[in-house]
């Protein structure tokens, strides 16, 4: 396969090309570009396979202004973010592939597995629809509404309101939704704990349930929280305490 | 009808006694010219004694058909009164004339006159209306002005001369409009009991006039005058004027005295007047006055106070200077990490460089780069929670596996009962407990060996127990490294629990325990050396409470 790597740090393509050899991915890095035009032009005289898009290029301009300019659902695509950027977590909701520098290399060998993965779910069409969402919502720097998992069997849409808690055990990640359907994901609860710290409702009230407190019914004497559906958690008095203080916020 | 006895009687002077045989209903006429002119009333006393009120005075008929009735004129209080009727209340004979009164005690005789002045209606009373309730509690007069009542009080006590009246009133020397000045709805002075008027009016003027009088000139006038300033009494005078003037703030109870055409006293006539203080002297001034004065003092209280505050404080800043500082010194504290192990890595570093692996030199700079990150963050507070410190202690051992090689294995196992996301620990607690255990127990061993990090809940004692372990060489057979350091680093943690258990003997709620940990050398059954174990007990203790107990 080939790519391209977009990103106005010159010494990110030299540690790209070396990593991308070391980690024997099957990936040759055939150019590199600085700029959106630069980018864009880059783009459509290689046709490449996969892009490596750093998110925030020069002026003030976006990888997002490379891809309305291209046909964008013909590629794989893997962002590459600072760290920690408020604008970055439209990308983390949707069905999309990013990497928070500095890159591990171990990091950067399992982004490429997954974009590969989700390249062949998706058709050029939903990979489009894809990317306008997540731009969208970047553009505008607003919370995500939706959230979207993506397991071994499909990639589900979570609208973010009807997601009632997220429950881990035995390496699995359980997402509850109002409509009473479970996705199991392999995956650590942890990523979601740090996911959700924009929204207030979420909270991490035991080791292994994130709960959506405007989804809880009450909190019950143990302490329980009692959830919409009817599920209990069982919570310390501490965590119950925490609960409260920030359901009256809410 | 009285008995079998009527008496029967024509307008002018002519008199019948009448006898009734009720046995056989017959009557027997027994007449006789009394000569009483105009009889006006009878009062029958019982079966054979009649009162008669007539044009001529009072008269008493015995009547006695068989010796002869007897007719008595008797003597009143008024001479050769007119009697306009006559009824009885009590023992008393009450009976109307044209100017007043007259009463007669049939007892004792006693007879007396009652006229205007004593309260009665000045009209002419209505011949023959008179008459009263057969009990004779009271007796009924009609008069020209109204009807008079008599009951047994009025004749018992007498009544008071009727008051002389007020006539008009000067403010000020000036017309007295009565709306500016009374409670009463009253507009007309001879009904005024009180006055109010403002302390700028305080000459007053009151003229009066005895009720009832013939020659007003002969009229005697006396004043009684009660107030906060003066109780003065005005001997009998002429004055029909009583002039007070200068008066003080307060209530002045006026009375007046008036002697009628009998020259009797009648009396009193009372008068209040209320001198209302100026604003500056109401009550409610008063109250602004104390308020006033209580919100100075206090207020100069206040200032004193913060004053002295401002001294405490700034006492207190100190002392909280110095917290900070103490604070400030176990966040260094915190940081103790074996500088060996920095310096290690980077040699590591240095090593895939010179050995031409920039991929694992690349890798081990990141790893390294997010553990100093890590803990630069986490040194800033006081307490972490539980899931994070054993991630970054996972991210420490990682990164000691990285140059020490893959034979340093480790395990971490956290009861269920342990809730890691509400569970704080100091942070960085157990890092030097581990460091030692990767440094002195297993790293100077060629087949390396396992760490195993474990975490309980002690819910009796309120406190979580973590435990260190490994399967080295023991304390005893430890070699190398870096002794000073080693003992610097168990001074420091001795110094945070020292610390940690001051905070927490402070809290309102304290946790049973004392932060403190155990240090237990394992022997395998041959008695050999077979590792350390590590035991620390850490109270509960949540950032809420480091917060509270830090101010």
């Amino acid at each position: 396969m080939r790519a391209v790597a977009i990103d106005d740090d010159i010494k990110m393509h030299r540690l790209l090309q070396f990593m991308l050899r070391e980690i024997d991915a099957d990936l040759d890095l055939v150019g590199t570009a600085v700029s959106v035009d630069s980018g864009v032009a880059l783009i459509e005289q290689e046709q490449p396979d996969l892009l490596l898009l750093d998110i925030e290029l020069e002026n003030g301009r976006t990888s997002f202004d490379i891809l309305q300019q291209i046909d964008s659902g013909k590629y794989l695509i893997i962002f590459i973010s600072g760290h920690n950027q408020y604008g970055q977590l439209a990308l983390r909701f949707e069905a999309l592939d990013y990497l928070d520098k500095p890159i591990k290399s171990q990091d950067l060998f399992e982004a490429i597995v997954r974009a590969k993965r989700r390249f062949s779910q998706r058709n050029a069409q939903e990979r489009l629809a894809d990317l306008e969402e997540a731009m969208a919502n970047f553009q505008q720097q607003k919370l995500p509404t939706r959230l979207t998992v993506s397991t071994s069997e499909g990639i589900f849409f979570l609208a973010i309101d009807d997601i009632l808690r997220i429950s881990t055990a035995d390496g699995l990640v359980t997402f509850h939704c109002a409509d009473g359907r479970k996705i199991h994901k392999s995956d650590r609860l942890r990523r979601y704990d740090e996911q959700f710290e924009p929204y207030p409702e979420f909270m991490l009230v035991h080791k292994s349930n994130l709960v959506n407190l405007k989804r809880v019914r009450s909190i019950k004497p143990g302490p329980v929280l009692e959830i919409e559906d009817g599920t209990e958690v069982a919570i310390t008095a501490q965590s119950a305490r925490r609960v409260r203080r920030v359901m009256e916020t809410l | 009808m009285k008995g079998d006895v009527l008496l029967v009687t024509t307008l002018k002077d002519s008199f019948h006694i009448i006898r009734v045989e009720a046995s056989n209903n017959q009557l027997f006429v027994d007449t006789t010219l009394l000569g009483i002119p105009y009889l006006t009333g009878i009062f029958p006393q019982d079966d054979s004694t009649f009162w008669l009120g007539s044009h001529g005075g009072l008269f008493k008929l015995d009547v006695d058909f068989k010796r002869g009735h007897k007719l008595f004129n008797i003597p009143l209080a008024e001479a050769s009164v007119v009697i306009h009727g006559i009824a009885a209340v009590g023992e008393e004979l009450i009976m109307s004339t044209a100017s007043g009164v007259l009463t007669y005690n049939i007892n004792n005789g006693s007879s007396q006159v009652y006229s205007l002045s004593d309260g009665l209606l000045g009209g002419e009373y209505i011949f023959r209306s008179a008459h009263h309730i057969p009990d004779r509690s009271k007796a009924f007069f009609g008069g020209t002005d109204g009807i008079t009542v008599i009951s047994p009080e009025f004749v018992n006590n007498g009544i008071a001369k009727a008051s002389p009246v007020i006539t008009g009133i000067e403010i000020n020397n000036g017309e007295f409009d009565a709306r500016n000045y009374c409670v009463d709805t009253t507009l007309n002075v001879s009904f005024i009991r009180q006055l109010k008027v403002p302390y700028t009016h305080n000459t007053i003027e009151i003229q009066t006039s005895p009720l009832e009088y013939s020659d007003p000139k002969s009229c005697l006038f006396r004043y009684r005058i009660s107030g906060p300033d003066r109780v003065e009494f005005l001997p009998p005078s002429t004055n029909s004027t009583l002039s007070l003037t200068a008066l003080r703030e307060g209530g002045y109870d006026i009375s007046i005295w008036a002697t009628n055409s009998d020259y009797a006293w009648a009396g009193p006539r009372e008068l209040r007047i209320e001198v209302l203080p100026p604003w500056y002297r109401t009550w409610w001034a008063y109250v602004l006055y104390a308020i006033t004065i209580l919100g100075t003092i206090g207020g100069v209280l206040r200032y004193r106070y913060l004053k002295l505050r401002e001294v405490e404080l700034a006492e207190l800043d100190k002392a909280k200077a110095e917290a900070h500082a103490a604070e400030t010194e176990t966040s260094i504290l915190r940081l103790q990490m074996n500088p060996h192990f920095i310096f290690n890595s980077l040699n590591s570093i240095d090593d895939y460089i010179i050995g031409e692996e920039p991929l694992r030199a690349h890798d081990y700079l990141v790893m390294f780069a997010e553990l100093i990150r890590d803990i630069l963050h986490r040194s800033t507070q006081p307490l972490t929670r539980l899931d994070r410190e054993v991630d970054m202690l996972e991210k420490y051992i990682e990164a000691e596996r990285m140059r020490v090689g893959e034979q340093l294995k480790y395990h971490i196992a956290i009861d269920d009962e342990v809730d890691t996301i509400s569970t704080w620990i100091p942070t960085m607690i157990l890092q030097p407990f581990v460091e030692n255990a990767i440094w002195h127990g297993i790293g100077h061993r060629e087949e390396g060996g396992t760490i195993v990090l474990s975490f309980r809940i002690d819910e009796d004692r309120e406190e979580i127990v973590a435990t260190v372990e490994d399967d080295g060489v023991g304390r005893t057979n430890a070699r190398g490294g870096d002794r000073k350091h080693k003992s610097m680093a168990m001074d420091i943690t001795r110094q945070r629990l020292a610390l940690l258990n001051e905070r927490i003997r402070a809290l309102p709620e304290r946790t049973p325990g004392d932060a403190r940990y155990e240090i237990i050398d394992l022997k395998d059954q041959d008695g050999r050396s077979s590792g350390t174990r590590i035991v620390l007990y850490l109270p509960l203790i949540y950032p809420e409470d480091y917060e509270s107990s830090s101010d």
